[in-house]
């Protein structure tokens, strides 16, 4: 007699497999839950990768994903979960190739999707901030809300990704990649996420935060890049924003 | 741990909260008695759905269904899935907590679908006592809910119903009866529907689900019936349900309607059928 641990390997063994053994005397029936549980993860993917799906259309998006989904075992219970690596999967596939900056989308797309899971972080008193004496100002550390992602791309990303959005007027007219790099910040300081173009400055002041650095190494990278940066002015928006949601001495 | 009863839900007829109602269900605040949610919607601490139930927890009761526990594996439970429940729990204090006699991971792959056990003693004493595991850890009561399958086993000591009625005296939890479940399942391996909902002792029964499902040709040439969730209870199913709340008395119901959502009127609409049969089996002893 087979045990149930027996039947359940069996039986997620021939879900993946459609050339295995007959699991069970109606074929046709076992489909039904093949059928399901690819669906369900293709769609789950879908969800995410809506720009992605956009850019390489329903078709070898849907082998794309079924691909992915049979070879890439869901290790939660929570669907909202699976997904992570489905851009550097694309990056792997031979026709991916003629969309270079195809990685970089499914990145950004699943940031915003973890933005949207994070948890909330309210807005904490800066007025103490600004009264600080100078020498303490520099020992300040701050904290990001936990939905913040910041990525680079050798892509105009955000125009892209704007472009695939169902809510964006199709006018036939593309995006040039000659329009260069792209530094965004993706963030849910409310109910939605926002993604913001930074220029150099700024961007690398918000990633020496992120990555843990004090204010005054923040500001250092900051003015490395951008000279003119109005550090206070900045700050105090994103504050106002959301994006900076608490400090420390 | 003794298993404590919650605030007990009265037996009016409730909806499902779905995101695209959101803003519709705190603008119109429906005549519906409770709301019911998947709690894996709700596993994040922050954003949207949070903001969005801790509203509709405001002024209604609300009860928690999960679809990725996999009570049935042979797989260790998992801690953190189990700890993400038990938080949200803890938060909105739902008057039910549910999950499915089913199985839905094996050597920690999830496979995100209900799949059926064999209805066996072996697969009873294997879920029965990871029941008590999550009623132990919750500190409350389950209820188990009886699936839609599409191919049974060789092996089997019991039939569904003694199945689901040993397993849940096994596991001492309590029962949510899905009707439509009940339906598709007689329809798909031939047995009499009111047969089974007979074979249910009402004490267990703390919830009731209604939906609607699809019949599908498939390719050995006969039809099958899918439990999709995505349009109104068919006559049947209603059918069925009179004889449940007859046999039962009445009990919390829930209209399920998961995909291609209708507008917010047309759910509660389905819900105020539920609960005028509520209403006139109310003289049923419960």
């Amino acid at each position: 007699m087979t045990s149930l641990r027996e039947l359940q390997r069996d039986f997620a063994g021939a879900l993946f497999d459609e050339r295995s053994p007959d699991f069970t005397p109606q074929p046709a029936r076992f489909q039904i839950y093949r059928n399901n549980v690819l669906s369900n993860l293709v769609d789950a993917l879908a969800s995410v990768y809506g720009a992605v799906k956009a850019l390489v259309g329903d078709e070898f998006f849907e082998h794309a994903a079924e691909r992915y989904a049979r070879r890439t075992p869901s290790l939660s219970g929570n669907l909202n979960d699976f997904g992570a690596d489905f851009g550097a999967f694309l990056a792997t596939l031979p026709g991916a190739s003629d969309l270079p900056y195809l990685g970089d989308v499914a990145r950004l797309e699943w940031s915003a999707h973890l933005a949207l899971l994070a948890p909330d972080a309210g807005p904490a008193d800066f007025s103490a901030l600004a009264a600080l004496a100078p020498g303490e100002q520099e020992r300040v550390r701050l904290r990001l809300h936990p939905s913040v992602h910041l990525l680079e791309s050798p892509y105009p990303l955000l125009r892209i990704w704007e472009l695939c959005q169902p809510d964006t007027p199709q006018t036939g007219a593309g995006v040039s990649l000659d329009e260069g790099a792209a530094r965004l910040l993706v963030a849910r300081p409310r109910l939605k996420v926002e993604i913001t173009e930074l220029t150099p400055g700024p961007f690398a002041l918000l990633a020496a935060v992120h990555e843990g650095q004090g204010f005054a190494v923040a500001c250092e990278r900051a003015l490395e890049v951008d000279a003119g940066l109005d550090i206070p002015a900045f700050v105090q928006a994103q504050a106002a924003a959301g994006v900076i949601v608490d400090w420390e001495v | 741990m003794t298993v404590m009863p919650h605030a007990p839900l009265p037996a009016c007829a409730g909806i499902g909260l779905r995101s695209p109602h959101y803003e519709a269900v705190l603008a119109q605040r429906p005549d519906v008695g409770w709301f019911e949610v998947h709690s894996e919607n709700y596993f994040a601490e922050g954003g949207a759905p949070a903001h969005y139930l801790e509203r509709v927890r405001a002024d209604y009761p609300v009860s928690f269904h999960g679809v990725g526990l996999s009570l049935g594996s042979t797989d260790p439970l998992d801690p953190a899935h189990l700890g993400r429940l038990q938080a949200l729990v803890d938060r909105f204090e739902p008057a039910l907590v549910s999950e499915h006699l089913s199985w839905s991971s094996v050597d920690r792959r999830f496979l995100h679908d209900l799949l059926p056990l064999p209805h066996t003693r072996e697969a009873v004493g294997h879920v029965a006592a990871r029941i008590q595991q999550v009623q132990d850890c919750l500190g409350r009561e389950l209820l188990v809910e009886n699936i839609s399958d599409y191919l049974r086993y060789d092996q089997a000591d019991f039939s569904e119903w003694e199945f689901l009625v040993e397993t849940a005296r096994a596991a001492g939890c309590g029962l949510l009866l899905d009707v439509n479940n009940i339906y598709v399942n007689a329809c798909n391996h031939g047995f009499d529907a009111y047969a089974y909902v007979d074979a249910v002792p009402p004490a267990l029964v703390k919830e009731i689900h209604l939906a609607g499902h699809t019949v599908n040709d498939i390719d050995d040439g006969t039809k099958v019936l899918i439990d999709t969730h995505n349009r109104p209870v068919p006559a049947p199913v209603w059918d069925l349900y009179r004889h449940a709340l007859k046999r039962l008395g009445p009990r919390p119901t829930l209209v399920e309607w998961d995909a291609d959502l209708p507008p917010l009127a047309e759910l509660v609409r389905e819900a105020h059928t539920a609960g005028a049969l509520l209403e006139s089996a109310g003289d049923v002893p419960a």
